[in-house]
């Protein structure tokens, strides 16, 4: 007989403690209410999203009809935000703008990242000399600057919302190899990958099954930061008019047109310059509070 | 009076009563100790104590130090107390020591901050300090920075640092948790000696029960946030009343270490079923946190036991305590040949017939590899091959590390570190071969070596006799079903995105076993004992013990022959660890497994391991059969490793050997018991 152990739930009629009562860290949704970025973030960059679609179906006006009787009109009940030099409605150009934006933007994102990404998987995997040429040419490429880029690929095919998105998605790869490198790293060294490897797990599907999970947190942070960045920059070169030629519906081409009335009429800058920076900062504050809740040990410091 | 009176110490976040409503007291030159497990809520209690709680949690209750109430007065007030009238010591010395900062500068700060004495003097005093903490060169380590020094004087300056202002009270919290062990062995001699000659007050915080009681004279033992049980440190070794008291005890006991009666290798080991509940879970349940693990728990249990005095100096928070004359180390073991143990099985499974098996006595020769003749002769392992297979085997294995790439510390800059330095290792088939090492000794470095997961600089590594050090993965494979590892950190081990169902099924998939996967990873479980709706979970909705049963499931799944356990039980709690050892012992004798089972815990090996190999700076120093070994060890590396251990009873610096009540792991009779 003993005295110690053997549990007598039937006595004590008691749930038992042990099993799955030890939870984690408190849930991504709790962490996500908690965290005003990611709440301000997101709310914004849902709304930025909800116009681009609405606009490719429905604008109050057409974003191009030239209205000449009602030029430079201000914001009434018929014009929201009135009309331009042309007439035309601000409200449905910066709609219709909202949706080449955010589609230029995106696609250049994506297309970084199908490249970094690889690229830095490959470098963290192999280290040693492929590795290190791998990344000394992502130095290179981050180097070149993408203005320039843009101006020498605008030379060649013209200025249209491809060569945006070639300069920015270039001017994008090495950082997304650098970052799914340092992240991979990590990972790679932990013990779960030694442990694969020792299951015989080939490196390919270490990459795939372990490595890419668990930083796949940080790329989507670092994909939203870059979207932000991404929207500034399509906005800047579009003004300088490398980007989608007039008369189409651009931020930039907007904010270049309106910069010659500013004295006249300065709210036909405003409203581009406006929508440029909330959508900017919606992006960004979006990155800040994914950071925020995928890395809580961050927001404590 | 006491020096330090806490009443009604409650610490809580959002809610969650992490401490609950504790007293403690702690008498000047007194020496206390106070022990628990991983959030048990002993490290929150010492900083309650000095309010220096983290943000998000804030505490309640009365904190009387020297006639005054720590939590009442002004921050200044208790800023001007820290340091001078009360020293704290952590875990970790690296991070209580400033990188940038020379030693000798930090020390020069602790002691003019306080303005005890002059900028001038500050110096000579530091040089002092050092010196009475018995750094052999304190010039030479006051110009040091932290990282220049190893981990045992990293302590020591911070040591000096806490006496620096000659406080009448220090705080301890796991001071030596992070030293190997013949360091921790030192630093616990230095301790002693310099509350008992300052004469100040201790609360020494540990998880060790050994450690605490080879300082302290009273202890305190914590559950849950909750103190349950309070005495004299014999009191609580020779009749622990909380029956939690008792069984951390008992595992204590079996696993301590050295003692001169042979210990019956395998035998199942008394733990305490389950584990503690987080806590934050723990809040929420009325009543006696222990109830669910306890063996005597009634439904009386479901109110709240209130710590009250039993009989004089022995405090009890306990409905059921044991009788004063219970010896329970012998209540938990075996009685007699049709006896058994209460191993640890998940509540409410029933009890395959292999566990009896692994009771009954003799067992331990069921495996004929064991038992064959002159394998446990003393003769150089090479030779030692009559009749069994080499397995694993591994000549003049050298791996050196340009520094840069090796953790900080340790050795000088100049040159490359060897990590192995000429290693032979045979492991025989059925071998359970225990590879005991300090940190620096190499024995991961060799793990993973002999996982063929790193390559070494030279030598040869030769699984079944081919070779397999520097071979591409693809030859490998072969290997790799037969070779698997369990790692020390349970939670580093576990992809946090894949369920425990893909974490067990991983190597099936990857080696391409044939049959159904579901139905092997149910067996697994099985196995392991994890009811089978785990595998549906994250690891981190598990505790340490199950995440470990998980990697040992995973590493099962192939049906290897041969695991390398690497730490594998170093990260548990004590009461967790002999339920993980149970498993280890259990499934070796169910899978006929060979083990090579690397640790610093020699307790853990001598239960385990029928050959060890004692690594030194990346040289085999001694090996044998482990009861050779360890009762007689040659190399005077290992005699001094097996007197460093702390045991139970055993007062720090008192060589003379341990009295049989006093030591239970030495008169540990092989039938004895109430039963």
């Amino acid at each position: 007989m003993s005295i110690l152990p053997v549990r007598l739930d039937a006595i004590t009629g008691a749930e038992p403690v042990s099993d799955g009562e030890i939870t984690g860290e408190p849930s991504v949704w709790h962490r996500w209410r908690h965290s005003p970025s990611a709440v301000v973030g997101s709310v914004i960059s849902a709304a930025v999203i909800v116009v681009a679609i609405v606009s490719v179906v429905w604008t109050p006006y057409n974003p191009l009809a030239i209205n000449m009787a009602a030029t430079f009109a201000g914001p009434s009940a018929q014009h929201l935000l009135g009309t331009d030099q042309y007439g035309r409605d601000v409200l449905s150009r910066l709609m219709s703008g909202t949706d080449a934006t955010l589609y230029a933007g995106v696609v250049s994102v994506l297309g970084a990242a199908a490249i970094g990404i690889p690229a830095g998987l490959y470098a963290a995997q192999r280290g040693g000399l492929p590795g290190q040429l791998v990344l000394r040419l992502a130095d290179l490429v981050y180097a070149f600057p993408a203005l320039l880029v843009a101006v020498v690929l605008a030379t060649d095919f013209g200025g249209s919302t491809l060569t945006v998105m070639g300069a920015v998605a270039l001017a994008f790869v090495p950082v997304f190899a650098r970052v799914t490198r340092s992240g991979a790293l990590g990972v790679l060294s932990l013990d779960y990958v030694s442990a694969a490897r020792a299951c015989g797990v080939s490196r390919t599907r270490i990459l795939r099954r372990h490595v890419l999970p668990n930083i796949a947190p940080l790329l989507i942070t670092q994909m939203t930061l870059l979207l932000s960045v991404a929207v500034l920059a399509d906005a800047a070169l579009t003004y300088l008019g490398l980007g989608a030629p007039p008369p189409g519906a651009s931020w930039g081409l907007m904010l270049e047109e309106a910069q010659r009335y500013m004295g006249t009429d300065p709210l036909l800058v405003v409203w581009p310059a406006v929508t440029i920076a909330l959508c900017v900062l919606g992006f960004n504050l979006l990155g800040d509070g994914l950071r925020d809740v995928f890395d809580p040990r961050r927001r404590d410091r | 009076m006491s020096l330090l009176d806490v009443e009604d110490l409650v610490i809580s976040s959002a809610g969650a009563r992490l401490v609950d409503g504790i007293d403690l007291s702690v008498g000047a030159g007194e020496r206390v100790g106070l022990i628990g497990e991983s959030g048990s809520g002993k490290s929150l209690t010492a900083l309650g104590v000095m309010q220096l709680l983290p943000r998000g949690l804030s505490s309640t209750g009365s904190i009387r130090f020297e006639d005054r109430d720590l939590a009442r007065i002004s921050e200044r007030a208790r800023s001007s107390l820290r340091g001078r009238r009360v020293a704290m010591v952590f875990q970790e010395p690296m991070s209580a020591l400033n990188p940038l900062m020379r030693v000798g500068k930090q020390i020069a700060e602790s002691l003019t901050i306080h303005k005890t004495v002059s900028r001038a003097e500050a110096k000579e005093e530091a040089a002092r300090l050092l010196a009475r903490v018995e750094i052999h060169d304190p010039r030479a380590v006051l110009r040091a920075y932290p990282h220049e020094l190893s981990g045992g004087q990293r302590q020591r300056v911070v040591l000096a640092m806490a006496i620096a202002n000659h406080p009448v009270l220090l705080l301890a919290d796991e001071p030596t948790t992070a030293l190997d062990v013949t360091v921790q062995d030192r630093v616990l001699r230095l301790l002693d000696g310099l509350v008992r000659a300052e004469q100040m007050a201790l609360l020494l915080i540990s998880h060790d029960l050994a450690v605490v009681s080879g300082i302290c004279e009273r202890v305190m033992v914590m559950y849950c946030g909750r103190v349950v049980e309070r005495a004299a440190v014999d009191d609580v070794l020779a009749h622990p009343r909380h029956p939690y008291t008792a069984g951390l005890v008992a595992t204590s006991a079996s696993l301590g270490g050295v003692s001169s009666a042979p210990v019956r290798r395998l035998q199942p080991l008394p733990t305490i079923p389950g584990t503690a509940p987080g806590a934050a879970a723990a809040s929420r349940i009325a009543g006696c946190p222990f109830r669910a693990r306890c063996g005597r728990a009634t439904p009386k249990c479901l109110e709240e036991p209130r710590l009250e005095m039993i009989v004089a100096g022995h405090d009890v928070a306990c409905w059921h305590p044991l009788p004063a004359f219970a010896v329970p180390f012998r209540a938990l073991e075996t009685s007699g040949g049709a006896g058994r143990t209460d191993v640890a099985l998940e509540p409410g499974r029933p009890e395959p017939a292999v566990l009896a098996q692994a009771a009954t006595p003799g067992y331990e020769h069921a495996s004929p590899e064991w038992s064959r003749p002159g394998g446990h002769a003393a003769q150089p392992v090479s030779s030692c091959d009559d009749g069994a297979t080499r397995i694993l085997e591994c000549e003049n294995l050298v791996k050196l590390y340009r520094p840069e790439l090796a953790r900080q510390g340790g050795e000088p800059p100049a040159g490359l570190i060897r990590a192995l330095d000429g290693v032979d290792l045979v492991v025989l088939e059925g071998d359970v071969l225990g590879i005991v090492g300090e940190s620096g000794s190499g024995k991961s470095t060799l793990a993973r070596i002999l996982l063929g997961l790193d390559r070494p600089t030279s030598g040869e590594v030769r699984f079944r006799a081919a070779r397999i050090d520097g071979s591409p993965e693809r030859a490998l494979r072969a290997m790799r079903r037969e070779v698997q590892v369990v790692f020390q950190d349970p939670l580093g081990s576990l992809d946090p995105r894949m369920r425990v169902r893909d974490i067990i099924a991983e190597p099936l998939h990857a080696l391409g076993v044939e049959g159904d996967h579901r139905q092997r990873v149910a067996e697994l479980l099985e196995a392991v004992r994890l009811s089978r709706d785990t595998g549906r979970r994250y690891p981190h909705q598990l505790s340490g013990g199950q995440r470990q049963r998980v990697a040992i499931a995973r590493a099962l799944a192939p049906r290897p022959k041969v695991l390398v356990a690497d730490e594998a039980v170093s990260a548990l709690d004590v009461s967790v660890r002999a339920q993980i050892l149970n498993l280890f012992a259990e499934l070796i004798g169910r899978f006929a497994l060979t083990v090579v089972f690397i640790s610093h815990d020699i307790g853990v090996v001598r239960h385990l391991c029928n050959r060890v190999v004692v690594l030194y700076r990346g040289k085999v120093v001694e090996e044998g059969p482990t009861e050779e070994v360890l009762s007689r060890p040659k190399s005077p590396y290992t005699q001094g490793l097996l007197a460093a251990i702390p045991q139970l009873g055993k007062q720090v610096g008192d060589d003379r050997a341990p009295t049989a009540e006093a030591a239970p792991a030495s008169d540990r009779t092989p039938a004895g018991g109430l039963g």
